[in-house]
């Protein structure tokens, strides 16, 4: 069934200055949005200075397969499971950008996949696929690593 | 070339946190070792348990003479584990939900430790408190020494739940008040001339459990105008309890030895369940009339009930396990949804309408499985019977014939079984069962029977 919302169009401008048309139907996908919309605050461009054209496109596009009722569910999950394949630097600005725009489950899911990409590898691994530098001395580390012994186990 | 920023540190702790929810908690501390950010990241985690043998178990492959030393290197790994993150959460003004230990106290160092971290726990405004401690005894030692709680805990404004195994209360603490305590469950040595101090501090209390408590002889409640609920079990002294409770709603007696129950008014009580208590019939019949709005009644190994009759539109649920001495059980409970007996092959006349679940188990291995239809038949129309080794499925339909009072539904507001019975399944999973008879009596019986399935389950091979 669809809203009797009018087909009103919600206009947003991306840090590196690109901007977006969208409806308003899917730009409320995010909650920061849609209190705009709800506190009229939504009539002119919306300014996003911490979320490029790159990662806007895609948190768009998502919000608007949550709004097409001509998706199924398996077409959904397959869509979820596709989008997050990505490098990087791309989660993280996805992150952050759901994060501020407060999409309802996207920060989930980007969240869960993070730390897929942690759960059972060991630390080395870690450091290596996150490119964490490791700031112990060999007789720092090897402390914690005694102190802790039980999870090294 | 690979952009080589280290993204997943420069985080903020609350995605930390959330990412880190997803995570096994031993993994969580092997990330502490990746840098100095992660160092201390696992100490923001709530940890809601902390048991001791989970590192001091795993001493298989420690060769005999070693496994001394092995044992007190773990054990105090755990004391550090529990130390930073105790000391972690006070330091940065965390609050901790829940705190269980389970652990063995080696000597005073120990039991002095354990002070500072329910310090510790309680200036972080814990609200549920578990604390299964015991004291390592050394063979020269006599007798038990137990860990004494300290008086902080019994001061504490944000407990909401206390839960304490093991340890021991001391007979004397200067100032008892627990405001906001919910539920306590106390599984320790007591003194008797503590308890009335600590329910008297215990305003709003809703839950209260008293297991395996030696020492407490005898126990008085009253004026505590939220209590729902009370579970007294197996406590090997107690002689005398006396309760008064105009909220109680649910009550559970298990006893170990003769002890005086004297009820007042607790006018909203409806779960009664009585284990081992020497009640007669005449407690038993005054304690139901007082209290008419009991829908839940278990009795087991109440050995000194002959004869039980029960009147009740509000009984649903009934369960009369064990009490060898009853001859006869009669009950009007026209609302009575489930029925549970195991016993002697008794007399019991009901009159119920609204069985849907029954539980069976006859004692005597003299009864005929007519007989045992026949007791069931009285029970009117139950629908799904649990019978020992046996299912039955019971379906009813309409009697054919409008019939003029037929003897055997007399004394029973509807038609019994016998003008409604339609179809019966009979699933034997084990054992067996006099089928040929069992089926001439239905066929006999039910007027309107239509069909009777017998189904032999999985059977017990022949020895």
């Amino acid at each position: 069934m669809s809203s009797s919302k009018s087909n009103k169009i919600v206009k947003l401008e991306s840090s590196d200055n690109k901007t977006f048309e969208v409806e308003e139907a899917v730009a409320v996908q995010s909650e920061t949005l849609k209190n705009m919309v709800d506190d009229g605050c939504a009539n002119d461009t919306i300014p996003l200075p911490n979320v490029n054209g790159k990662i806007l496109e895609m948190v768009l596009g998502w919000c608007k397969k949550h709004v097409d009722e001509t998706v199924t569910g398996d077409e959904l999950n397959k869509y979820e499971a596709d989008f997050l394949d990505l490098d990087q630097a791309d989660l993280y600005g996805l992150l952050m950008a759901a994060n501020f725009l407060n999409v309802k489950g996207l920060l989930d899911r980007v969240l869960q996949r993070v730390a897929d990409m942690i759960k059972g590898k060991k630390p080395e691994e870690i450091r290596r696929i996150f490119n964490i530098k490791n700031d112990f001395t060999p007789e720092e580390e090897e402390e914690i690593r005694l102190e802790n012994a039980w999870a090294f186990d | 070339m690979k952009n080589q920023i280290d993204r997943l540190s420069e985080l903020p702790d609350p995605i930390l946190d959330h990412i880190l929810s997803f995570i096994p908690m031993k993994q969580i501390l092997q990330l502490s070792i990746l840098s100095k950010r992660w160092q201390n990241v696992w100490t923001l985690l709530p940890i809601p348990e902390f048991e001791q043998h989970l590192f001091t178990n795993n001493l298989r492959k420690v060769p005999p003479n070693e496994k001394q030393e092995e044992f007190q290197r773990k054990k105090q790994e755990f004391k550090n584990f529990v130390q930073r993150y105790l000391l972690g959460h006070y330091r940065q003004r965390l609050s901790i939900n829940k705190f269980r230990l389970h652990m063995m106290l080696d000597d005073e160092s120990d039991c002095a430790l354990l002070n500072r971290w329910i310090d510790y726990a309680i200036e972080c405004n814990v609200k549920e408190l578990n604390l299964d401690v015991w004291i390592d005894q050394k063979r020269y030692e006599l007798p038990k020494k137990k860990y004494e709680l300290p008086e902080r805990v019994l001061v504490a404004k944000s407990i909401t739940e206390l839960k304490l195994c093991k340890c021991k209360l001391k007979s004397f603490y200067s100032d008892i008040n627990l405001p906001s305590l919910k539920k306590l469950v106390l599984g320790i040595n007591v003194e008797d001339q503590i308890v009335p101090d600590l329910i008297a501090g215990c305003r709003d209390i809703e839950e209260m459990t008293f297991e395996c408590c030696y020492g407490l002889k005898s126990l008085q409640v009253s004026g505590l105008p939220k209590l729902k609920a009370i579970e007294l079990v197996e406590n090997p002294e107690l002689e005398s309890v006396e309760i008064e409770a105009s909220n109680l709603e649910s009550l559970v007696f298990k006893l170990t030895r003769p002890c005086q129950i004297n009820l007042g008014r607790c006018e909203n009580l409806n779960k009664l369940l009585l284990y081992s208590c020497s009640i007669t019939d005449k407690w038993l019949h005054d304690v139901l009339s007082k209290h008419p709005l009991i829908d839940c009644l278990d009795l087991r190994c109440c050995s000194m009930l002959k004869r039980i009759k029960i009147a009740s539109h509000r009984m649903r649920s009934l369960a009369f396990i064990s009490c060898y001495e009853l001859v006869e059980i009669d009950i009007v409970t026209p609302n009575l949804h489930r029925l549970e007996y195991d016993g002697y092959f008794i007399s019991f006349s009901s009159n119920t309408s609204s069985l849907s679940e029954v539980s069976i188990r006859f004692t005597d291995e003299d009864v005929s499985d007519v007989e045992k239809i026949e007791f069931l038949a009285n029970l009117s129309h139950p629908k799904l019977l649990n019978w020992e080794t046996f299912n039955i499925e019971f379906s009813y339909g309409n009697p054919v014939d409008k019939l003029k009072d037929p003897s055997c539904c007399k004394l029973i507001p509807i038609l019994c079984w016998r003008h409604c019975l339609k179809a019966i399944k009979i699933e034997n999973l084990r054992g067996s069962i006099e089928e040929d008879a069992l089926k001439k009596y239905f066929s006999d019986n039910a007027e309107i029977l239509e069909s009777f399935h017998y189904l032999k389950g999985s059977v017990l091979p022949e020895v």
